[in-house]
């Protein structure tokens, strides 16, 4: 770290997900838990998490972080590109990733995960479109009362059904088939990470839950073991706001995988307002926006050491609640809880600085790789 | 292992053909390579002949602690990992140096474990198919094992009947447990204060200093010199909180023998650092993966010490430390580039894959860990030369052929920095 003036600490009480920001999986160990955010002026800013852990971020432009921190080569051309996008969500962000993974800028291991995650995730788009499309005709045929060619089961193919199905249900929503083949096309992309129909289990989403959940009960299991009451206050912390965004991120889950329980009412609802449903899809996607950085760093610690590092290290990254989410659920809950225990945690003088920068680097590089394994 | 000849520990012949095989076979190990001394130890652990290993690995034990070979967690080693540092051949140990004989750690293995019994098949059970760097076993184990069997070694009178075959004197025997007692009673918190240190993310643990200070209240003087080179050895940095806890010890009698105990340990760390084994041997033999970490922990070391009240009068032992430090530091770094980034560039092998580079990669951060950890006691120009003629070597690379641009950008990246990477990237992209 130069000595470069940095600018001062600004307050962070983000009220809305936007406000927020979307967490970028930089590479560099002192931007670990940036986030990026749309300003009032159509652009993108980073907000940086103070580097002792305590309370307040930086805003301050690339140029400044470069001279601060030395970011990698892999961060330099992620900013590039985060500053092009449009809209900020953690679906583009997650995008960037794995394209500038996939250049081999984060190594070969995040290169090859981040390349065969772009192919599976141009399958899994193929395979939500058929799902879709035949829960689509199971509905139909269950619930309407179809002329004997549309329903006859086993004397033409599937496919041929579904185009059957689709040409019959178009009028009835209004609309023509090829608006209906394509909607069902733009849905397989809005619901692709939610997991549905026999996938609700196995989509990004539920994935990203299941792991949050085994990484709390390890934290909470590992704290039981210790006899420690800054370590106690800190699992205490992690382990509330790990139940709040659980029970939340479950509850918009459920709301979005609902969507498909009636898809006809779905398909009447994306054409009145695709974007009511996508930002529906998206909620859960911004409730555990972050989450993963942590379970990867606690998953990581082998023994009491690194979990006690890992511990301090989470603390600094634990995201923040905005008052949005009590819209989204009608969960009432303390939502300041994170802000409130973020305070200083000891830390080497050579943590993330010295020698130490380029295992933490090649650390994050390989969380790279895993978190594109997931996708 | 093949190629070794006269390895055949299960032979049955006479004793004089045995101990003639046992000589052929150390002379052979003696010019053998890494991976085959690794193979030579991993085929030992599974002989049950515990003196003919002995003879064998004895004059293996440097390298095999340089090359941090995995081994199965055994009883005995995790008995004795707190000593780690501190274990010297029989013909190295003198009494009163603070240090352990290896030649005793089996008759006193024993010891503890008939003690222990029954609790021991708990221990063994927690252990059993464990290796040697599996921390959390050892930590959690250890946690158990340590503290009782520091009870168990300070309740000593007497030597075991079998003590004579170590080669200790009789009359050597209590001290010697009594002073290992002490280190096996703050066996946790030492554990702690080390993990902490490797890992290096958090500040000295002060709950660990205050536990082991409240231990040493009533421990013999050499005990305490042992605890305080282990602490100055393994987690330098926990030393400056450890001087200042000692330092507001109302009990004066107790400041001063702790003070003595840490000027003593100091005495020693910067004799074992002067050895052959120390710096040479210890920072020159180690794997590339393992230097900078060492390097880190010695430089914080020199630091500490020569920041400490009395640290003047050290310093003339330091910078010499500090030179033989840089010397063997250039040498390895110099050696590691090499084998691990010339050789591989210009081995005119074709293009490099996916498994090379990442070697490379490796390879190249262990040296920026190395370089960035000694730059504080020599000079940066030789390493700022040598990266930039790597750095070269890169790049020559790149345009015959042998990296494609984003392997050249990653290993530019490493070496040199991500500026140079980044422009290097950019000026890629505006002629593409």
């Amino acid at each position: 770290m130069s000595d470069v003036q940095i600018p001062a600490l600004k307050p962070y009480h983000p009220t809305t997900f936007q406000e927020r920001g979307v967490s970028v999986p930089f590479t560099t160990p002192l931007l670990e838990g940036t986030r990026a955010r749309p300003t009032e002026k159509q652009r993108v800013e980073l907000v940086i998490p103070n580097p002792s852990g305590g309370r307040g971020v930086y805003i301050m432009p690339w140029k400044a972080i470069a001279d601060w921190c030395r970011p990698t080569l892999h961060d330099a051309v992620f900013n590039d590109r985060i500053a092009a996008l449009r809209n900020v969500t953690p679906t583009a962000i997650r995008r960037v990733g794995l394209q500038v993974a996939a250049e081999g800028l984060a190594g070969e291991e995040a290169m090859e995960a981040a390349r065969i995650a772009v192919d599976t995730e141009k399958d899994d788009r193929i395979v939500t479109n058929y799902r879709l499309l035949m829960t689509l005709v199971e509905q139909v045929r269950s619930r309407f009362s179809l002329p004997d060619l549309v329903k006859a089961p086993g004397r033409i193919d599937v496919m041929a059904q579904a185009k059957l199905t689709v040409e019959w249900i178009s009028p009835r929503l209004g609309q023509t088939a090829t608006w209906t083949a394509g909607a069902l096309e733009a849905l397989a992309e809005v619901l692709l990470h939610i997991g549905i129909g026999s996938n609700s289990t196995t989509g990004r989403m539920p994935r990203i839950l299941a792991m949050l959940r085994r990484t709390r009960s390890e934290i909470s299991e590992w704290g039981s073991y210790l006899h420690d009451d800054d370590h106690a206050d800190y699992i205490a912390m992690v382990c509330a706001v790990t139940d709040l965004t659980l029970s939340l991120a479950q509850t918009t889950l459920g709301q979005a995988q609902a969507l498909t329980s009636d898809m006809v009412d779905l398909l009447r609802k994306w054409a009145a307002d695709p974007q009511e449903i996508s930002r529906l899809a998206m909620r859960p996607e911004w409730l555990l926006d972050g989450w993963e950085q942590i379970c990867l760093i606690w998953s990581h610690a082998r023994d009491d050491a690194e979990r006690r590092a890992a511990l301090a290290e989470i603390i600094a990254l634990v995201p923040v609640l905005p008052k949005e989410a009590v819209e989204w659920t009608e969960i009432k809950a303390d939502f300041d809880i994170a802000l409130r225990f973020r305070r200083l945690v000891s830390l080497n003088e050579d943590w993330r600085s010295g020698s130490v920068v380029f295992q933490l680097i090649a650390r994050n590089e390989h969380f790279r790789a895993i978190t594109c394994r997931m996708s | 292992m093949d190629r070794i000849k006269g390895f055949h520990p299960m032979t049955r012949g006479s004793p004089i053909a045995q101990q003639q095989a046992v000589r052929v076979l150390r002379v052979e190990l003696h010019q053998a390579d890494d991976e085959k001394i690794r193979r030579v130890a991993a085929m030992l652990d599974h002989v049950s002949d515990a003196t003919g290993k002995q003879a064998i690995l004895d004059p293996l034990r440097p390298r095999l602690r340089q090359l941090k070979t995995v081994r199965p967690l055994r009883f005995t080693r995790l008995l004795f990992t707190p000593f780690e540092p501190l274990i010297v051949t029989a013909r190295a140990w003198k009494p009163g140096e603070a240090t352990v004989p290896r030649n005793a750690l089996g008759a006193l293995a024993l010891l503890v474990r008939t003690s222990l019994e029954p609790d021991v098949a708990q221990i063994d059970a927690t252990i059993a198919g464990q290796a040697s760097d599996t921390m959390q076993v050892i930590t959690r184990a250890g946690a158990v094992l340590w503290p009782r069997a520091g009870e168990i070694l300070a309740a000593c009178t007497a030597p075991p009947p079998d003590w004579q075959r170590t080669g200790v004197r009789d009359a050597l025997f209590l001290p010697l447990v009594h002073a290992m007692a002490t280190v096996l009673r703050c066996g946790p918190q030492l554990r702690d204060l080390q993990r902490d240190a490797d890992v290096a993310a958090l500040a000295a643990n002060e709950t660990a200093i205050r536990a082991i200070i409240e231990t040493l209240a009533d421990q013999p003087p050499e005990g305490c010199v042992m605890v305080a080179q282990l602490i100055l050895l393994q987690s330098p940095a926990a030393a400056p909180l450890l001087r200042q806890f000692i330092a507001s010890l109302t009990d004066t009698a107790q400041r001063v023998r702790l003070n003595k105990a840490m000027a003593d340990g100091t005495e020693r760390a910067l004799t074992q650092m002067e050895s052959q084994a120390g710096i040479v041997e210890g920072v020159g033999r180690a794997p590339l993966a393992e230097i900078g970490d060492q390097v880190r922990r010695i430089t914080r070391l020199l630091r500490e010490i020569g920041q400490e009240s009395g640290g003047q009068a050290h310093r003339p032992r330091l910078t010499a430390i500090r030179k033989k430090l840089d010397e063997v530091c250039r040498n390895r770094f110099s050696d590691g580039m090499t084998e691990g980034l010339v050789n591989p560039l210009t081995g005119g092998r074709g293009e490099i894959d996916r498994a090379g580079q990442t070697r490379m990669e490796t390879c190249a951060r262990d040296l920026r860990r190395l370089e960035t950890a000694v730059r504080t006691v020599g000079g940066s120009g030789h390493y700022d030369d040598l990266l930039h003629k790597v750095s070269e070597t890169v790049q020559t690379a790149a345009a015959s052929g042998t990296l494609t641009p984003v392997r050249t950008f990653r290993l530019i990246e490493i070496l040199t920095g991500p500026e140079a990477a980044t422009a290097l990237y950019r000026e890629d992209k505006r002629r593409t």
